[in-house]
Parts: C-alpha cells; sequence; structure tokens
C-alpha cells in the first residue's frame, strides 16, 4: 500500500513537474519573441510529448491555443516517423505542413528530442501561429486560394539544428520565404529557446528521479487522465446521437457547407465520425484529419471537468473518423489555409450539439465563428507590416449551463489573450477607437452568451485589407433552446466614400491613411429558454447595457420600466403574466 | 614549330576538351531529364567554372543564363565560404542571390583534388513548378516574389556525399510536379557527377596548371574578339527603349562607352521598378545586354569568363533592372530584357558599325489543368512559333537556342493540335508567322503574355461559346500570332562624342 502511495505521490510529483516545464515554455515564448502574435496575443501552445512505441504521447501541456490541443500530437508524430532512425541529441525538428499532420501552414511546430540512456524519451513542442508564410498574400490568408501552395510555403518534416549544430542553410531558406524575416528569426529563436530550457528541466527531472520512474510516473498520469475523462463519458447514456451544422461559405462561391458529428457513446468510449459532411470545396476551409480530431476534442474537453490533467488520457477514450475527401478530412493539394476558424468552429458545433442530446448540462461555450480580417501595409521605412486586427475577433463566448457566456474569446482561444491596446498601436500604424459590448447582440437564453460587440480599427497609413466573413448565413448555435447569435458583420473604411460592407469576402481592399474597419462582432449562443432566465438577470442586463429594454421585452419575455430615477425597475407582475402567455402559445 | 606554338596548340586542345565534356553534359541533361522544359524546349545552361569562380565555358539555350549560372554559384560560394566540402552538392534559385526568376534553379558540385577546389560543373535549368500562386511561376498579377515562386536561396542538397532528405522533401513538396522535379534535379547531379569525372581525368592528363593556362588564354581570346566587334573609345552611344509589352510602362536607357579593354554599360534614367513582374534582375540585363553588343560574334566565340568580363554595367538600385527586394521578376527576361537589348542596339547603332538586333518577343502562354484538380498539375508551356528576326532570318537571337515545340509531342502528351503554322499577313498587312492549336481534350486554365507585337486570340469553341472568360476546353481554338520584328527594332539612339 505504501508503494503504491509512493507511486502516486511520484506521479504528482512528476506530473506537476512537467506541467510547470510546459508552462516555463511557454513563459519563454512569451517573453523572447518578437512577433505581436507571440508575445501580446499568446496564439501558441507549448507541450512536452513522449515516445510510446511507434507513437507520440503528450504528456503535459499549458494553457495555450486549445485548438491546437491534437494538431500538435498529430505533428509530433510526423516528425517522429520522418527522421525515426536519423535522431540525434541537438537536433531541432520543424514541420508546419497541413498534409504532415498540421492545421493550417501558418502554425509551425518545433520538436527538440531529450536522450535518456541513448534513446530520445521525452519531446518538448512549441506550435505557433506565424505572422506570415510566404505564398500569394501577406499574412497566409488567402480567400482565393484553390490549392495548398497558394496557401503559403509548405514545410516538410525539416531539421533546422543537426546534432547541436545550426543548419544555416536551411533557416536562411525559412526566413527566406517570409515576409517578415525581422520577426520570424527572433521567433524561431524563441521556440527553440523554449525547447531548450525544457531540455535542461527534463534532464534534471531524469537525473533525479531516473527514466523508469518517470516513464511510469507519466503513465499513472495518463491514466488518471484517462479514468476521470472515462468517468465523465460512462455518465452519459449509451446511444448514438447527430447532429450538423453549417459553415456559410467557402469563399469562391459553394455556400451552405455541411459538417455532419455522428458521437456515438458506448459505455466509457465515445466515437466521433464525420460521416455526411460535404465533400471537400475549392475554397481554404478544407479541415485536415489532424485539425478536424483537435476541434472534436476542443468540443470533447469543454464538458469534462476543468481539473482533468490535459494529455494523452483525454485522448485515448475519444475516436474519430471522417471520410478522405470530405470538407473535414481533405485529399492532398485542397487548401487549408483557413480551418483553423471556418470550418474548425463548426466541427466543434456540430460535436456539441449532438452532444447536447446525452450530456445536455455539460455542452455550452462553443467555437466562435469570427469574421477575419487582416490588413497590411508599410511602415515609414519601407518594412511590411501584416495586422490581424485581434481586437475584432472578440466574442462570441456562448453560454453554458449554469452560466452566462463570459470574458471575450470562447474556450477554442484558451491562452490567447487580447494585445495590449497601447502595444497594437506602438507596433502599429493604428488605433483602436472603439472596443465595446454592444447592446441586444448575443444570443439570448436562460444563461446568455457574452455579449457581442462593436470594435472600430483605424489604420493611419495606406493599408490594404482583406475580409473573410463567417457567421453571417448561420450563425453561432445555442443549444438546448438557447437562441443563436446574431450575424457578424464587418465594414471597411467605414464613414467614408468607398466604403464596404462586407457580403462574404473581398481581398486586398484599399483604404487611404486614417481609414477605419467597423466590426460588429457577435456574441456566443445561449443555453435553455429565455423564457426561463431570471428576469432580475434581464433588468440587470439592462442597466449594465447588454440588453434594451424592448430586447428584454422581445428576447425574454421581461418587461422593464424606467424608474423615473434615470434608472430602470422590474414590472415582475407584468412579466409573469407576459411570460406565461409566451410559454403557453409556445406550448400549442 | 615553336615551343610556345605548341603549348598555344595544347591550350587549344585542352580547352577544346573542356568545351566538348561541357557539351556533353548539356546534351546527357537533354536525353535524362523528365521534364520537357529541359527535354524538349532547351531551357538550361551547362557550365564548368574555374576555383576563382570563373565561367570557364558555359553551354546555354536562352540568354538568360549568361551572367545568372555564375553569379548564382558565387552567391552559393559566398553563403557556404568555409563549409563547402567534397561531396557537396549546392541548389539556388533565388532572383536576390544571382539568378533571374525563381522557378530556374541552380545546382552546383563543388570538386576537389587533393584537398584543393578545382574546376567544377554547375547546371542551371527551368523547373517546371515551384510552388507559388500560379503553375510554372509565370503570374502576370504578381508584384512579390514569393507569388511567382518559393525561394530556393543556396541548400545543400548533399553534404559530404549524402542526400539531405528532408531538404529534398522540402523541394518537392512545394511544386506542384513533385515527381519531374526530383526527376530533373537527379538528372542535374547525374550529369555534373558526370561532368565531374571527367574534369578529374583531365586534369590528370595534363595537370592542373596546363589547365588554368588554357582557360586564361581562351579567356584572353574571347574578350579581344567580342572587343574587335564593338565601337571604338571617343564616343558615348546612347539609346531606350520601351518595355515591349501591352500592359507594362517602362524605358530603359542606356549610354554606352568603350574604356580601354572593357566596355560600359550605365542604365542611369532607366525607369523605376514596377509593382508588376516586369522587374528584370541585373544578371537578366546583363544577358542581354551582352547578347545585343555581340550579336555579330557571339554564336563563334565561347561563352566563358572572358566574354562577361569584358563588359562593365552600373545600374542604379530601385530601377527596373535592379528592382529592391522582394519585387517580382517573372516577366523579366521575356520582355524587360527584349527592351534592353533594344536600347543597347540602337545605341551601339550610332557608331555606325552594323548590330543585328537580337529583340522581339513573342506571345507565348502557359496552360495547366484546374488549380487544385490533382495533387500534381503540370503545366504545359506553349511557344509554338517565333516572330521573325528584324534582319529577316529566324527567330530573334534572344529566343536563345530552344527547339519550336513538337507538334507530335504536343498533341500526344497535352492534348492540343496545331492544326496551322504559317507565314501570313494579318488585316494591317503586317507578316508574320500564325499558328493554330486546337484543344483536343481537357480542361485548362491559362495565363497569356502577349508582347505590343503579336497576339493570341481564344475563340468560341464548336459550341459557340466565348472561350476567353472560361477555362479552355475541347473544341477551343487557340491562335497565336507572331509579328516580324520592326525592321529597326523599336529602338532610339544618338552618338555624343567623348572629350
Amino acid at each position: 500500500m505504501a508503494n503504491d502511495w509512493n507511486k502516486r505521490i511520484l506521479s504528482q510529483v512528476v506530473g506537476g513537474t512537467l506541467d510547470s516545464v510546459a508552462q516555463e515554455m511557454s513563459a519563454v515564448v512569451t517573453r523572447t519573441s518578437r512577433s505581436p502574435l507571440f508575445n501580446e496575443a499568446h496564439d501558441y501552445t507549448t507541450g512536452i510529448f513522449d515516445l510510446h512505441g511507434n507513437k507520440s504521447r503528450l504528456v503535459a501541456q499549458a494553457p495555450g491555443c486549445t485548438l491546437h490541443l491534437y494538431a500538435v500530437v498529430s505533428a509530433v508524430d510526423r516528425l517522429v516517423e520522418a527522421f525515426r532512425y536519423d535522431l540525434h541529441p541537438g537536433d531541432v525538428l520543424l514541420v508546419n505542413d497541413p498534409y504532415y499532420g498540421g492545421s493550417h501552414s501558418l502554425d509551425w511546430t518545433i520538436v527538440t528530442p531529450v536522450f535518456h540512456g541513448r534513446k530520445p524519451v521525452l519531446l518538448p513542442a512549441v506550435r505557433s501561429h506565424m505572422g506570415d508564410n510566404g505564398g500569394p498574400v501577406a499574412g497566409g490568408y488567402n480567400p482565393r486560394s484553390r490549392d495548398i501552395w497558394q496557401d503559403g510555403l509548405r514545410i516538410p518534416p525539416i531539421k533546422l539544428y543537426e546534432r547541436g549544430e545550426k543548419r544555416r542553410d536551411v533557416f536562411e531558406m525559412i526566413l527566406g520565404n517570409n515576409r517578415l524575416e525581422h520577426w520570424l528569426e527572433g521567433d524561431l529563436d524563441a521556440m527553440i529557446g523554449a525547447c531548450r530550457v525544457a531540455e535542461e528541466r527534463i534532464r534534471t527531472l531524469l537525473e533525479r528521479y531516473g527514466g523508469d520512474q518517470v516513464r511510469e510516473a507519466i503513465d499513472s498520469r495518463i491514466a488518471y487522465t484517462e479514468r476521470r475523462v472515462r468517468e465523465e463519458i460512462g455518465s452519459w447514456p449509451d446511444g448514438t446521437y447527430t447532429a450538423e451544422t453549417f459553415a456559410d461559405h467557402d469563399f469562391q462561391g459553394r455556400r451552405d457547407i455541411r459538417v455532419k458529428a455522428t458521437v456515438t457513446v458506448k459505455g466509457s468510449d465515445l466515437h466521433i465520425d464525420f460521416t455526411g459532411s460535404s465533400p471537400q470545396v475549392s475554397g481554404f476551409i478544407n479541415s485536415p484529419l489532424s485539425n478536424t480530431t483537435s476541434f472534436a476534442f476542443v468540443a470533447v474537453s469543454t464538458c469534462c471537468d476543468e481539473d482533468i490533467p490535459i494529455n494523452e488520457g483525454y485522448m485515448n477514450p475519444v475516436t474519430v473518423t471522417a471520410p478522405l475527401g470530405t470538407v473535414v478530412n481533405p485529399k492532398l493539394p485542397a487548401p487549408c489555409g483557413h480551418a483553423t476558424a471556418c470550418v474548425g468552429a463548426e466541427i466543434a458545433e456540430a460535436v456539441l450539439l449532438a452532444l447536447a442530446q446525452c450530456a445536455p448540462e455539460r455542452v455550452g461555450v462553443n467555437a466562435h465563428k469570427l469574421p477575419l480580417a487582416y490588413s497590411h501595409g508599410e511602415y515609414e521605412d519601407g518594412r511590411p507590416w501584416v495586422n490581424l486586427n485581434f481586437f475584432g475577433y472578440t466574442g462570441g463566448a456562448g453560454a453554458a449551463y449554469g452560466t452566462d457566456g463570459w470574458g471575450l474569446y470562447p474556450p477554442v482561444m484558451t491562452g490567447v489573450i487580447l494585445p495590449s491596446i497601447e502595444m497594437t498601436e506602438y507596433q502599429y500604424p493604428c488605433r483602436i477607437l472603439k472596443h465595446e459590448y454592444r447592446e441586444d447582440y448575443t444570443g439570448p437564453g436562460k444563461w446568455r452568451g457574452a455579449p457581442g460587440l462593436e470594435v472600430k480599427i483605424q489604420h493611419l497609413a495606406e493599408s490594404r485589407t482583406s475580409v473573410m466573413m463567417a457567421g453571417v448565413r448561420n450563425t453561432i448555435r445555442g443549444f438546448c433552446g438557447g437562441g443563436n447569435g446574431p450575424a457578424n458583420q464587418v465594414v471597411i473604411n467605414d464613414g467614408q466614400p468607398g466604403a464596404m460592407d462586407v457580403p462574404e469576402t473581398v481581398f486586398d481592399y484599399p483604404m487611404p491613411p486614417n481609414g477605419i474597419i467597423t466590426f460588429q462582432r457577435s456574441g456566443g449562443g445561449g443555453w435553455g429558454s429565455p423564457l426561463d432566465r431570471d428576469p432580475e438577470a434581464v433588468l440587470d442586463d439592462v442597466r449594465n447595457g447588454y440588453v434594451s429594454v424592448d430586447g428584454a421585452f422581445r428576447d425574454y419575455g421581461v418587461i422593464v420600466r424606467e424608474d423615473g430615477k434615470g434608472g430602470y425597475r422590474l414590472d415582475a407582475d407584468a412579466t409573469e403574466a407576459h411570460r406565461s402567455r409566451l410559454k403557453e402559445s409556445k406550448r400549442k | 614549330m615553336t615551343v610556345s606554338a605548341a603549348d598555344r596548340i595544347e591550350e587549344q586542345i585542352v580547352y577544346g576538351k573542356l568545351a566538348s565534356l561541357n557539351r556533353y553534359a548539356g546534351e546527357r541533361l537533354q536525353r535524362m531529364s523528365r521534364s520537357p522544359l529541359i527535354a524538349e524546349k532547351r531551357a538550361f545552361a551547362a557550365a564548368v567554372l574555374t576555383p576563382r569562380l570563373e565561367l570557364a565555358h558555359q553551354v546555354q539555350f536562352e540568354p538568360e543564363h549568361l551572367y545568372a549560372l555564375r553569379d548564382s554559384v558565387r552567391h552559393a560560394f559566398d553563403f557556404f565560404a568555409y563549409d563547402i566540402a567534397e561531396g557537396d552538392v549546392i541548389v539556388t534559385a533565388d532572383p536576390y542571390g544571382g539568378g533571374t526568376k525563381g522557378q530556374t534553379l541552380t545546382l552546383v558540385v563543388p570538386t576537389f583534388a587533393g584537398g584543393e577546389l578545382v574546376p567544377f560543373p554547375a547546371i542551371r535549368a527551368q523547373m517546371a513548378d515551384m510552388g507559388g500562386e500560379i503553375p510554372g511561376g509565370f503570374n502576370e498579377s504578381a508584384f512579390e516574389l514569393w507569388q511567382e515562386n518559393m525561394r530556393v536561396t543556396p541548400l545543400k542538397l548533399y553534404a559530404g556525399g549524402k542526400l539531405q532528405r528532408d531538404v529534398h522533401r522540402f523541394l518537392t513538396a512545394n511544386s506542384r510536379t513533385p515527381d519531374w522535379i526530383a526527376a530533373d534535379l537527379d538528372a542535374m547531379y547525374a550529369c555534373c557527377l558526370e561532368t565531374q569525372r571527367s574534369i578529374l581525368l583531365l586534369l590528370e592528363q595534363y595537370g592542373g596548371e596546363t589547365v588554368e593556362r588554357a582557360i586564361k588564354g581562351m579567356f584572353a581570346y574571347t574578350s579581344a574578339e567580342v572587343l574587335r566587334g564593338l565601337p571604338e573609345a571617343g564616343s558615348e552611344y546612347v539609346g531606350e527603349a520601351d518595355i515591349p509589352s501591352r500592359e507594362a510602362s517602362g524605358t530603359i536607357r542606356v549610354r554606352a562607352r568603350r574604356d580601354g579593354g572593357t566596355f560600359h554599360f550605365d542604365f542611369a534614367g532607366t525607369s523605376g521598378q514596377q509593382s508588376a513582374p516586369y522587374n528584370a534582375t541585373p544578371q537578366t540585363a546583363k544577358a542581354c545586354a551582352v547578347i545585343a553588343a555581340a550579336a555579330n560574334s557571339i554564336d563563334e566565340l565561347p561563352i566563358n569568363e572572358g566574354l562577361l568580363e569584358t563588359f562593365v554595367f552600373h545600374f542604379p538600385q530601385g530601377c527596373i533592372l535592379s528592382p529592391d527586394f522582394p519585387a517580382a521578376t517573372g516577366l523579366g527576361s521575356r520582355l524587360t530584357g527584349h527592351a534592353v537589348a533594344a536600347a543597347v542596339t540602337g545605341a551601339l547603332r550610332t557608331s555606325g558599325k552594323p548590330f543585328v538586333a537580337v529583340h522581339g518577343p513573342g506571345p507565348w502562354m502557359t496552360l495547366y489543368p484546374p488549380i487544385g484538380s490533382s495533387p500534381s498539375v503540370v503545366p504545359v508551356w506553349i511557344d509554338p512559333g517565333f516572330p521573325v528576326s528584324a534582319d529577316g532570318w529566324g527567330p530573334a537571337g534572344l529566343s536563345g537556342a530552344g527547339r519550336l515545340v513538337s507538334a507530335e509531342e504536343l498533341e500526344l502528351r497535352s492534348g492540343f493540335r496545331i492544326d496551322s503554322r504559317e507565314r501570313e499577313t494579318d488585316e494591317r498587312g503586317d507578316e508574320g508567322v500564325t499558328v493554330r492549336l486546337k484543344v483536343l481534350k481537357g480542361t485548362w486554365e491559362y495565363q497569356l503574355f502577349e508582347p505590343d507585337r503579336g497576339s493570341i486570340d481564344v475563340s468560341e469553341d464548336d459550341h459557340g461559346d466565348e472561350g476567353a472568360s472560361r477555362p479552355l476546353r475541347a473544341g477551343d481554338v487557340l491562335t497565336f500570332r507572331y509579328a516580324d520584328a520592326e525592321p529597326h527594332g523599336g529602338q532610339k539612339g544618338t552618338v555624343q562624342d567623348g572629350e
């Protein structure tokens, strides 16, 4: 018994250490990188893997961009596979190719093997969204893309360092194919540096406890996670649950692209099958299987307790299948540049809508359907800048059982933080004129989505902007009777002659200096019937400017009146009578 | 017979052998390569360089390689300075590293004897596809080089004789024709290895000093011969010409003068770089200028350092002939280079000497199955005729020595039937070659490139649909019209007396 306790304690110690190492890696990336995507937005994920037979296993992961969850696992697998008999201490491996375990080619994964007893045992990894990836379009989002080469540079598994020696030619070539070379070099160094720090910590760990004990501890921790996830799944009734949702379009004329998820719960096993989803499309929203799996796991993980350690144990009870040649598992060379937003959001949404049928009190929050708008131009010295207009993407966090939607980003972006306005204005020639919650712009429900926002970004220099709309025809969904979110809207050059209210997409739209982009960004979906929302909560929302008096009446059946003192009061009797009538009419 | 005469004969023999083994590399490459760009169109050059990175001998079938092969090799050596070893094979395809356009790749095999670098082979060839926005790399709307191709800065494909599999995988993964790229890289490497073996035999047979002396001797001969055909010192010859394109506007201006043993071209006053693919790299511009200046003698002369170093160039940075990174350069050779040659010819003709015009671009197309339709989208380059040169026979010199596409191959492989290829007089009374092709099968997207003289008509198909607004399909007819070059080539020139 004592021995068992010792093992459990050791497992906690080793697991906690590895979690700390992953978090330290994250801190290193933040503090040493150059790109605001890293040091401001934290659009990256750090993790540690081990090798288990022919497959790598996720051992620890720091909170980061959750949508990388499985894509990084798959990328590490492809790297290990490519260099299986050619791995050496000091090697640094890089991959970004969607067809080598990636998601979209803007997400790059760096891995360094850590050796113990002449064998690679643990592999620290960093997966990050880069500011540019060469190819036809600055910033890497090319709505006109029709194949993977029009998305940008493909980096299949390649070594940046070999036995500790930098391969200067490979490094220079990677830099030479990027518009943001001045950032990229520092960012790659930051990613590699984070892995090097992890290497040192892992060595210390291995020297202290020995390889066998560390492995046992890792196995035990993965088993713990698996047990917890299986307990959760096991609490759901067995059965097959199907749901479907739609992406608005593929940016090249095809509309209402179906993502269908059939979820089968059998004991503590969960199988997610995407058969019935649309065939792959011409546009760049095709989701490689690793990205599809990643978003499916994001959906499942939001249904589980948050204290469960993120590791391979999360994935063991869940299997994902998708027919080859569909929008959720395309064949080479289908473009994938936008897959991490669209159809990624729909993948998570379809899985959650299916799970809502068996675990209604566990679903909610959702992945957001964001309108992507990136701008580019030149600094005064001629260097290029690419601004992803992060402030326009906030919003979309849905409600869950027992809670309104909260925060600015939904869970799929956990760990990604909003850059500081001051740094954004310092780094780019722009001003954030407005970033405010907007009234009546979210999904109503017993618990409502986080409020939508109105955002105005002014670009001080001449610029060009490409916009890729989503969540307009098929807005973000509510759950269990909750209302859907409203439609997103983006206007370029707002208030000026030549203003463009973007219907679906616009490419490289020119804006003169001081042009303004306005985002009307949808809030999230609601959970449960809005008629069941506590009227006092609705009154609070009116007082806070999230819901108008008309909206309270229209969406929630709540009657709020002015109190004559410049404020509002609830007319409880009228509300009760009105809601009774509404419920009766609904029942009929 | 004196000893020195015997030495000269031996030098001629040795240089002749060197030239032969290099020409043999070129012949072999045509037979081994997979892409029709190399095997049929001969869009390549093969060379031997000296340990001082001088061009010992070059065989080329397109003018653009004249300086670009040597300069790409020099760039690669500079990059890997102190890190080049036996067994290394370096590749590079970088318009900003000695190249011309991104899809033309240089492969170099440094060669060592007794631990010292000795003459070594290199091949420069156009690849079928190197990623970018448009299959084949010619992108009429590109304004940055990444929109044309990936950029291959110097890379070791082999290190110490060992294939760098990840680098090879990188190169092929970034091509829509991965099998062709792999096969063509293999062919280039194999040809260089054979040349390397022959060079080592030559060195063994004659010794390094003799080989070096033979090469140097031929440099001097070539330089003297090319100078003989150029105007004398004392005057400055000024020329200008417009870019021969309907889409681009810009003027090339040149001032030419002889200064002792060198001939100078100053391109000050040339239009600034463009946000379009009409920029030419200095290597393209130098090649076109020299082909124009040496037009009367270049077919008789070996291409070597003696030719290259006879000319001195000045390009203002930021002009269309020396653009700032990362400007697109894909159409520099095919269009802007012709304006360079026209301006040079115009300038030199004012000396009173006859200079054959070498410029006069024709229209061409790249066609490809719909982008994204297959993992391997193979572009087809169609350039089925030629504008007759201003001097009345054959294609203009800048068309190089590429072969006209074989009608049978084109029909068999790609499904385009050449229905006619005739000299005709058009409605304006201009004479020229007209080629009509019919699409027999498949669906084809395309990019077409029309200079100011000459055109391509995409005509209605059998069903009466307009062809120009949609991909081509069976029944569509393409009509290429190659207008004869203008008698005076569209260039202007004046002579200014020197002091």
